[in-house]
C-alpha cells in the first residue's frame, strides 16, 4: 500500500529513528512501511495518524483509489 | 500478550540471553570435562549433565517466544518468518537423516543429534540476516 509517510516525515524534519522512537517500534518498521514492504496494523496506523495530526486516509492511499489513477 | 516498545523488548531479551549463553558454554565445557575425567562415572551423571546442558537452550527458546510477544508488529512478523524457516530446515534435516539411518544408508549415530540445535539457530539466524530486520534475537 502506498503512503505519504516519507513526505510527512520530511516536512517535519524527523528521522526514521525519531519517528520509530515516538511510536515504540523499530526503525526498520518505519522503513518497511515507507517503502511499501509492510502495511501497518490498524492500531499502528491510528498512532501514525495521531502523531502527524492527519486522518489515516490522508496518510495511506487505498489501492482501489490508486488503480484508476494508474490507468490514466 | 504484553506489548512493549521495541527497545524495551530488546533490552529484556538481551538481559537474560547473554547469561543463558554463558551458562550453556560453562555447562558444555564443564560437563564434558566432568564425565571425561572419570573412568566409571555413576550412571546418573551423564543423564544429569545432558539435561542440565540443554536447559539454557530451553530458556533461550522461552526468551525468543517472549520477545516475539513483546516486540513491535513488524519485528514479530520477521521473527516468526525466521523461526518458521529455521524450524522447517531443521525438521527436513532431521527427517532426511532419520530415513538415511532407517535404510542403513548411513550408520546409526553417524550424525550427532544434538547438532540439530545449532542447525536450527544457524538457519534461523541466516534467514533473519538474509531477510533483514529481525531485531535482537540471534
Amino acid at each position: 500500500m502506498e503512503n505519504k509517510l516519507r513526505v510527512l516525515r520530511a516536512e517535519r524534519k524527523w528521522s526514521q529513528a525519531y519517528l520509530a522512537e515516538q511510536l515504540g517500534v523499530s526503525r526498520q518498521s518505519i522503513n518497511a512501511i515507507e517503502t511499501g514492504k509492510y502495511d501497518p496494523s490498524l492500531p499502528l496506523a491510528f498512532a501514525l495518524a495521531r502523531l502527524f495530526e492527519q486522518s489515516i486516509e490522508d496518510i495511506f492511499i487505498d489501492d482501489a483509489d490508486a488503480v484508476p489513477q494508474a490507468a490514466e | 500478550m504484553t506489548q512493549l516498545s521495541y527497545k524495551e523488548a530488546n533490552r529484556r531479551y538481551r538481559r537474560l540471553f547473554i547469561p543463558m549463553m554463558a551458562i550453556y558454554v560453562v555447562l558444555c565445557i564443564g560437563g564434558a570435562f566432568l564425565v571425561g575425567r572419570m573412568d566409571t562415572p555413576p550412571a546418573w551423571l551423564p543423564h544429569m549433565v545432558a539435561v542440565f546442558t540443554v536447559l539454557p537452550i530451553f530458556a533461550v527458546f522461552w526468551l525468543i517466544w517472549r520477545y516475539v510477544q513483546e516486540t513491535d508488529e513488524y519485528t514479530r512478523l520477521r521473527q516468526l518468518e525466521a523461526l518458521s524457516i529455521g524450524g522447517m530446515i531443521t525438521a527436513c534435516a532431521a527427517g532426511t537423516i532419520g530415513f538415511l539411518q532407517l535404510y542403513d544408508a548411513i550408520p546409526d549415530g553417524a550424525f550427532p543429534t544434538f547438532l540439530l540445535l545449532p542447525l536450527f539457530f544457524l538457519s534461523y539466524g541466516l534467514t533473519k540476516w538474509i531477510r533483514g530486520d529481525g531485531g535482537a534475537c540471534a
